[in-house]
């Protein structure tokens, strides 16, 4: 009995000896990420702008893209308010989305080869990556009138749509 | 290089949204006459919890379809979901973007922006 017992011990090292392996797969896909949600500034009373110029903070929103040609990014700036108090008077809109910081130096071409079109941007997201947009988002308020006061929220569509 | 692995690892409010797969197949489901198609959509957004799935022609007008768990999905922050899509046969060569967009409930400063996220996968 002491024998097995023995033997059953010297030999357990070995049973429990095993190579643990870890398994992980890539898949194509894209992950839309809110860097920094924008705030408007206040520049004048009839005008909300997300420029840093005008004190406000540009929405930057991050795409991770793991397969190039697969995606494109379709990103809109705002042309009503989601939210605000009751407005009487007509309210004009403009803004942009241009790329910002890229991971790799060739996704300037989707800055190059971006398609504009009503508040729309279209980027091709021809590199795999990491690239980060910055959306700039202007309201002026009928002619130099002052906004009410009260709580404003605009939206800003980020889109990744499989090519 | 490491100023954008920098940028990366400061960024505080970053959060984001994914669905797999890119190209997803729609296969027979076990009822005659429908077809399936599963995906997978995962939620990093801490101020988002809702999402809604949709399916779209290729001109994007609305396709009927059923969708397991539901339409409108309660996605926890940094959990996923399986989403079973299922299309009638007759619309199957129609169906071609499934989409899932982010469902904003409230906002909690004032004059800011929200972002929408919408992410569509194509039906191969």
């Amino acid at each position: 009995m002491k024998k097995l017992i023995l033997a059953a011990a010297l030999l357990a090292p070995f049973a429990l000896a095993d190579n643990a392996e870890i398994i992980g797969n890539v898949e194509s896909k894209c992950s839309i990420t809110t860097d920094t949600q924008g705030v408007y500034g206040n520049p004048l009373a009839s005008k909300l702008s997300t420029l840093p110029a005008d004190g406000g903070v540009l929405p930057i929103l991050r795409y991770d893209i793991i397969t190039a040609g697969s995606y494109k990014a379709v990103i809109g700036y705002p042309t009503a308010f989601a939210s605000s108090p009751d407005l009487s008077d007509i309210v004009t809109w403009t803004g942009s989305a241009v790329v910002g910081e890229v991971s790799d130096a060739l996704m300037s071409a989707f800055e190059t080869n971006k398609v504009e079109y009503n508040n729309i941007t279209e980027f091709p997201l021809s590199v795999a990556g990491t690239a980060w947009f910055n959306v700039a988002s202007s309201a002026n308020y009928g002619y130099l009138t002052a906004f009410p006061a009260g709580q404003y929220v605009a939206t800003v569509t980020a889109e990744c749509v499989a090519i | 290089m490491r100023l954008l692995f920098l940028l990366v690892l400061l960024s505080g409010y970053a959060s984001s949204h994914s669905l797999t797969p890119t190209y997803p197949s729609l296969d027979l489901s076990y009822v005659p006459g429908v077809y399936k198609a599963d995906l997978e959509l995962f939620n990093a957004r801490k101020d988002i919890s809702y999402y809604e799935v949709s399916v779209f022609d290729a001109d994007w007008n609305a396709i009927t379809a059923s969708i397991l768990p539901e339409k409108i999905l309660r996605v926890p922050y940094s959990t996923s979901k399986k989403i079973t899509v299922y299309i009638p046969a007759a619309l199957k060569g129609k169906a071609v973007y499934i989409c899932t967009k982010s469902k904003t409930l409230y906002t909690p400063v004032t004059q800011v922006t929200v972002i929408l996220s919408k992410i569509c996968s194509k039906i191969k």
